[in-house]
């Protein structure tokens, strides 16, 4: 009986060890080393969710995790009013555009192409969630090589206690707070950041500014 | 007495288990979340970029002053900007109109990182046409580079 304090403490204690392993993918990195980007253009995502507020969500936050990883990030604005100003509004349009084109305007090394999958809450009777899933790429805009490639989706369960009667009021509240609090925004900010960040099993490697991107 | 010693084993047993169940839960609480210090000094850029796509009508020249601020914030901190961080502050004076703090904020962002070159170099080409000028279509490619893109596709 009270070993059983024992045996759950060290089942805690493994489940620690491993809970940082995420389930090992084999990713190809050969063509991401010989490639050594130190500059990235994130085009604006392509949007298959219901909700069009995606494309400036996923894209305004998604310099951060690659800058912190080490590489310069082209300026997403900005790019995104060039790009309005030469008549180009459509992500499919410009996830069209050839690389080599993309290159000599914004001079980066690689380009992220990214599809958000689904974004924004859904409500069930009790409560509801926010969902946030995305794909991306990273080409080589010099040679179109394929360097990198992952997914992720986070998915954030609203908050609830005090029975039946609490939940309902919950799901209720949740959908005021939702609208007026953008959840859905900082959902995104998280699935870039865990998407985005070099350092994790199968995520992109470090940039050249890194500190830890001699030692990788 | 023996049966106090035989009582103090699963005592001890007990007492390791409850430390590791803590330990493994710092441990989760920590270990998952790399904290190293960051980089650079985000604080307004990316909600300010945010604004700025969703086209939600926010005023540039209130947009420019937050992003000012930062710049103090971060000097102060000793922290560095982010990429992108100039060259966007530099967009929203060219739609204000101001040219020259425009190319400035597009010069020192190419100077903090010079892999934003050939993009800079490109913005300031139009900036610097006469066409172009001082209008809200200053900061972006004129007609030339726009046949240029296009041309592309």
């Amino acid at each position: 009986m009270m070993t059983r304090l024992f045996r759950i403490g060290l089942l805690a204690a493994v489940a620690m060890l491993a809970g940082c392993v995420a389930p090992q993918q084999h990713v190809d990195y050969t063509a991401f080393r010989e490639s050594k980007p130190a500059s990235i253009l994130v085009l604006p995502p392509l949007n298959t969710s219901v909700d069009v507020a995606a494309t400036a969500a996923v894209l305004s936050q998604a310099t951060r995790p690659l800058a912190e990883s080490g590489y310069y990030v082209i300026p997403v604005g900005v790019m995104d009013e060039t790009f309005k100003q030469n008549g180009l509004s459509s992500p499919d349009e410009i996830h069209g555009l050839p690389g080599a084109k993309l290159r000599e305007i914004f001079g980066a090394d690689a380009a992220l192409y990214m599809t958000v999958k689904q974004y924004g809450a859904s409500y069930a009777v009790v409560s509801s969630n926010v969902t946030v899933a995305i794909d991306a790429e990273l080409i080589d805009l010099r040679n179109g090589a394929k360097l990198w490639s992952g997914s992720k989706q986070v998915v954030q369960a609203s908050n609830s206690s005090g029975g039946l009667i609490g939940m309902l009021v919950q799901a209720m509240v949740d959908q005021i707070v939702n609208t007026l609090s953008d959840r859905s925004y900082g959902v995104a900010g998280t699935t870039n950041h865990m998407l985005l960040s070099a350092g994790q099993p199968g995520g992109i490697l470090y940039g050249p500014r890194s500190p830890r991107y001699d030692t990788q | 007495m023996l049966k106090l010693q035989a009582m103090r084993r699963p005592d001890a047993l007990a007492r390791a288990g409850r430390g590791l169940a803590v330990a493994a839960a710092v441990g989760l609480l920590s270990a998952c979340v790399q904290q190293p210090k960051s980089m650079y000094s985000w604080q307004a850029y990316q909600p300010s970029v945010y604004a700025y796509l969703k086209e939600d009508g926010s005023d540039n020249a209130v947009q420019a002053q937050a992003l000012e601020k930062n710049i103090e914030t971060a000097r102060a901190a000793n922290v560095e900007l982010p990429p992108g961080f100039r060259a966007h502050l530099g967009m929203l004076y060219l739609k204000m109109g101001d040219g020259d703090k425009g190319v400035e904020q597009l010069q020192s962002e190419k100077v903090a990182f010079p892999e934003s070159t050939p993009f800079m170099d490109f913005l300031m080409r139009n900036v610097g046409k006469p066409a172009a000028s001082v209008d809200a279509t200053s900061a972006t490619p004129a007609s030339a580079d726009a046949a240029a893109l296009k041309k592309g596709s």
